[in-house]
């Protein structure tokens, strides 16, 4: 070979420059992959067919994309042995997958439950095929049937009823679940576990140890903070709670106040103003900055991530936290877990825990704590995607699979922590074949009792249900929001009506750039059915609330506000 | 300044105005030579107008719109433009924005470069130890993530040295909304910022200018005023216009270490643009970048026009 053929002239340099600018060129100016037809609705099956056996279906390659929730991908030997409880994951998900040539589940990198990284991730259509419709819609129900309105979560109706999932769920968790995610008759969700919302995890050892009365479920805040006091200790490095921004919030909620928070103003664009004024906040907000700031009895720090207030309260270093019931249950082997604590004390888990409702207010005002969650799907995803991702969430939550999993946790563990890991079986079953004991055996009968009945707490009727789901983009609770963060983390001269009403000036100037998908007429009969059924629900069932607050409010301001 | 080339006139000739020969810089090129210099500024054009004016221009169209991820789109006029003008969040987050970039610039930008003259002023030996000290290759987000235990006010060791070495006070930290943008932007002094630069521009400045400068009988001051600081004006001058512009898109700490707390006390317009845009509020927030991107450019065009890089000017 030459040496001129070999040579790397400039001429050659050349075109391998406008080569590669061409390639470039078409790479950037191509059209993205054809995404994915919107999910068309497949033809119903011809019967709702319950499947509790996965069938051999024709091979259609599939892929199903995971965050790694609430699927993850078949577990190899390596991670089998790392950890023997996922044998039985991996058997049950064996036996679908074989049922079901040429689905594929593979990981992806995605933040399914940090908002903005989600709607970014769909808008990029790079979204997993499972996402969480709470999560894009801003963690409320209002915001995730706002965004199965808006395109951002597939509709999956065909698949709710070929998978027959409502003969699969307890009266109870079907009647309470199906409202909620069933927007003209179109469903967005297909349920999986139930939980609580945020409710008081307390130290029951510690409190016996204080020599204090054992709290009871009809507690007030003003018992909160003298439990909180006295079980914040200097020697032990320890705070009576842990508390995050949002619990001054959540503190105004107990008392009754969030709900008279939104006067509906039907002649405004967006049919809605927010009312801070009511002169009890003051003191409550008072007394709780008191707890922060002249007890010290609260661990509350704008550096600490939700991670850090977890660990607080798991290592003892705060006696009381507010979350979700679900967290609550991972088996001794879990590092971080409650129930190692538990161990590492060399005490039952009951006797160590305590679950309460929240802490009321001066009224008989409560509010109920039950949600049904469950698994939405990304709008990108194919018919047959759809089909299969629905069906592998059945089979492993609904199915077989659920007792394939938890016989083999009890084969490979022998512990009936790491089995009975959920509190509310929302299909109602509280054993599982092969394995000998039940959620009581495994956490203690008390613990059992005290989740039934913070579950057993009826709710009030949901605002969200009675209007119709939002198409438009809705103002978001930030200038709430930062004065309850100012309330719990600024020490200093902090003028409390002044900032309510600085946050109250600020959401509404705000709304009032917005406008809503729904009509004034609609707006206002759907208010009116809202409202008379919140009006006989407070009489029925909190008649000191109903007289003390709910009605001379409903008098004064919503009334006149719908004519 | 450079001699100007003309052509050698001859005895008895008359001066004729004759045209300047050609450089290599006014030489008109040759059509293949034109050809080369397209196809090599061809794949950085490219580039930038895919990655750069691209979504600048899609953002820009946008924010007119009422953009959402599905469903048609409708021009909305300025509709966002005004919903952000008239929303008081934004103006505290530009507020607020504004504050940490000058604060940053100040504590971050100016203090390094006087480091970096003390630093040049040390024993060669002494002086790698304290780079070796100052540059290590700390991960941004790991170091964030590090500095918030640090900074927590109840266990981190900065109240412990406040507290028990010091013996000042507790001290709130990232919770007190006076306090939270300096202490967002103390790590970066300790990390030493633009220092590398200012002492590998120090080290290009002929030893000969301070030698003349001594035997004139300069001050140390004087020599800093009147040769160090001149001679890195064009790197003073790159790194500010940096600064200018990463200050005042500045997100990742912020988010990572207070999400915005206490109270939106350090809430940047970025982060304030991310929130909206995760509430689907695409129309807004293209509006608010735009604003953004129209105040760094205002801001960057004045700084540009006032600052003389030129040593010698």
């Amino acid at each position: 070979m030459s040496a001129e053929k070999t040579a790397f002239t400039r001429r050659r340099f050349l075109k391998f420059a406008v080569m590669g600018a061409g390639a470039v060129t078409l790479g950037a100016c191509a059209a993205p992959s054809a995404p994915a037809a919107p999910a068309a609705p497949a033809a119903p099956a011809t019967e709702a067919t319950a499947t509790p056996e996965p069938v051999a279906a024709p091979v259609t390659e599939v892929v199903i994309t995971t965050s790694g929730w609430p699927i993850k991908p078949l577990p190899t030997e390596e991670d089998i042995k790392a950890n023997q409880a996922r044998a039985g994951y991996a058997e049950a998900l064996k036996t679908w997958l074989d049922a079901n040539p040429g689905v594929t589940i593979k990981q992806v990198e995605a933040n399914i439950w940090d908002q903005q990284a989600i709607v970014t991730a769909i808008s990029g259509g790079t979204a997993p095929t499972f996402v969480y419709a709470p999560a894009i819609g801003g963690w409320s129900l209002a915001g995730a049937r706002a965004a199965f309105v808006q395109n951002l979560v597939a509709d999956i109706t065909p698949f709710v009823e070929k998978y027959g999932v409502k003969g699969k769920l307890t009266p109870a968790f079907l009647a309470f679940w199906e409202p909620q995610v069933n927007v003209d008759g179109k469903y967005y969700n297909y349920p999986i576990d139930a939980g609580t919302g945020n409710i008081p995890w307390i130290r029951r050892d510690l409190i016996k140890e204080a020599g204090l009365p054992e709290p009871t479920p009809d507690w007030t805040w003003t018992d909160f903070r003298t439990i909180a006091k006295a079980l914040t200790s200097e020697k032990d490095k320890r705070k009576g709670a842990a508390l995050q921004w949002w619990m001054v919030g959540g503190m105004q909620g107990h008392h009754g106040l969030n709900l008279l928070q939104n006067i509906p103003s039907p002649s405004t664009g967006w049919h809605w103003r927010v009312d801070l004024s009511d002169p009890k906040r003051v003191p409550l907000i008072q007394n709780y900055r008191a707890m922060i700031f002249e007890d010290q009895s609260v661990f509350s720090d704008a550096s600490a991530d939700e991670n850090q207030y977890t660990a607080a309260f798991a290592q003892g270093s705060a006696a009381i936290r507010f979350t979700n019931i679900l967290g609550a249950f991972g088996s001794a082997a879990q590092e971080g877990s409650l129930a190692a604590l538990a161990k590492r004390l060399d005490k039952p888990y009951e006797e160590v825990f305590l679950f309460l409702p929240p802490p009321k207010g001066d009224t008989d005002f409560y509010e109920g704590q039950i949600y049904v969650g469950g698994v939405s799907y990304s709008p990108d995803s194919s018919a047959d995607v759809l089909d299969k991702g629905v069906g592998v969430v059945d089979y492993m939550f609904l199915g077989k699979g659920w007792d394939i999993q938890k016989a083999g946790q009890w084969e490979a563990t022998k512990d009936l922590q790491a089995v009975f890991n959920y509190p509310l079986p929302i299909d109602g079953k509280y054993t599982y074949e092969g394995v000998p004991g039940s959620f009581a055996d495994a956490w203690g009968k008390k613990t059992l009792e005290e989740i039934e009945y913070i579950a057993g707490l009826s709710a009030a009727p949901d605002r969200d249900l009675y209007f119709p789901a939002e198409k438009n983009p809705a103002p978001d609770n930030k200038a709430i929001n930062d004065a309850w963060s100012t309330f719990t983390y600024v020490a200093d001269n902090v003028d409390i009506a002044a900032e309510l009403k600085k946050a109250e000036e600020t959401w509404n100037k705000q709304a009032e750039s917005f406008t809503s998908s729904v009509s004034a007429e609609d707006f206002t009969a759907a208010a009116l059915r809202y409202y008379a059924d919140l009006d006989n629900y407070f009489k029925e069932k909190m008649p000191i609330y109903y007289e003390s607050m709910f009605k001379p409010w409903y008098d004064a301001k919503v009334k006149p506000a719908l004519g | 300044m450079a001699i100007e080339q003309t052509a050698p006139t001859g005895i008895g000739e008359v001066a004729a105005a004759k045209p300047a020969a050609p450089t290599a810089a006014t030489r008109p090129l040759s059509r293949r030579s034109r050809v080369e210099m397209v196809l090599f500024l061809l794949p950085a054009f490219i580039f930038q107008l895919v990655w750069g004016w691209y979504p600048l221009v899609v953002a820009f169209v946008l924010s007119f719109t009422n953009a959402r991820v599905r469903g048609p789109l409708s021009f909305t006029g300025l509709e966002s433009y005004l919903r952000m003008a008239n929303d008081p969040l934004v103006a505290r987050a530009f507020q607020v924005t504004i504050t940490y970039a000058v604060m940053s610039i100040v504590l971050t930008f100016v203090i390094p470069i006087l480091v970096a003259i003390f630093l040049m002023e040390m024993p060669p030996r002494r002086m790698r130890w304290m780079m070796l000290l100052w540059f290590l290759p700390l991960s941004s987000i790991a170091s964030t993530i590090l500095w918030r235990y640090i900074y927590n006010a109840q266990y981190g060791l900065m109240q412990y040295i406040a507290t028990h070495i010091l013996g000042l006070p507790p001290q709130r930290f990232l919770n007190d909304p006076s306090q939270v943008l300096f202490w967002l932007i103390f790590p970066g002094i300790l990390l030493f910022g633009p220092g590398l630069i200012y002492m590998a521009a120090l080290q290009g400045i002929p030893a000969s200018y301070y030698e003349a400068a001594e035997v004139e009988g300069a001050s140390f001051w004087r020599k800093i005023w009147t040769i160090s600081l001149p001679r890195l004006r064009p790197v003073i001058s790159m790194l500010l216009t940096f600064a200018i512009i990463g200050t005042l898109q500045e997100f990742t700490w912020p988010q990572i270490m207070t999400g915005g707390e206490p109270g939106g006390a350090s809430r940047t317009v970025v982060m304030y643009m991310y929130s909206i845009w995760g509430n689907l509020r695409f129309a807004d927030a293209t509006a608010l970048a735009i604003m953004l991107f129209a105040l760094i450019m205002a801001i960057t065009i004045v700084y540009r026009t006032f600052f003389k890089e030129d040593p010698d000017v």
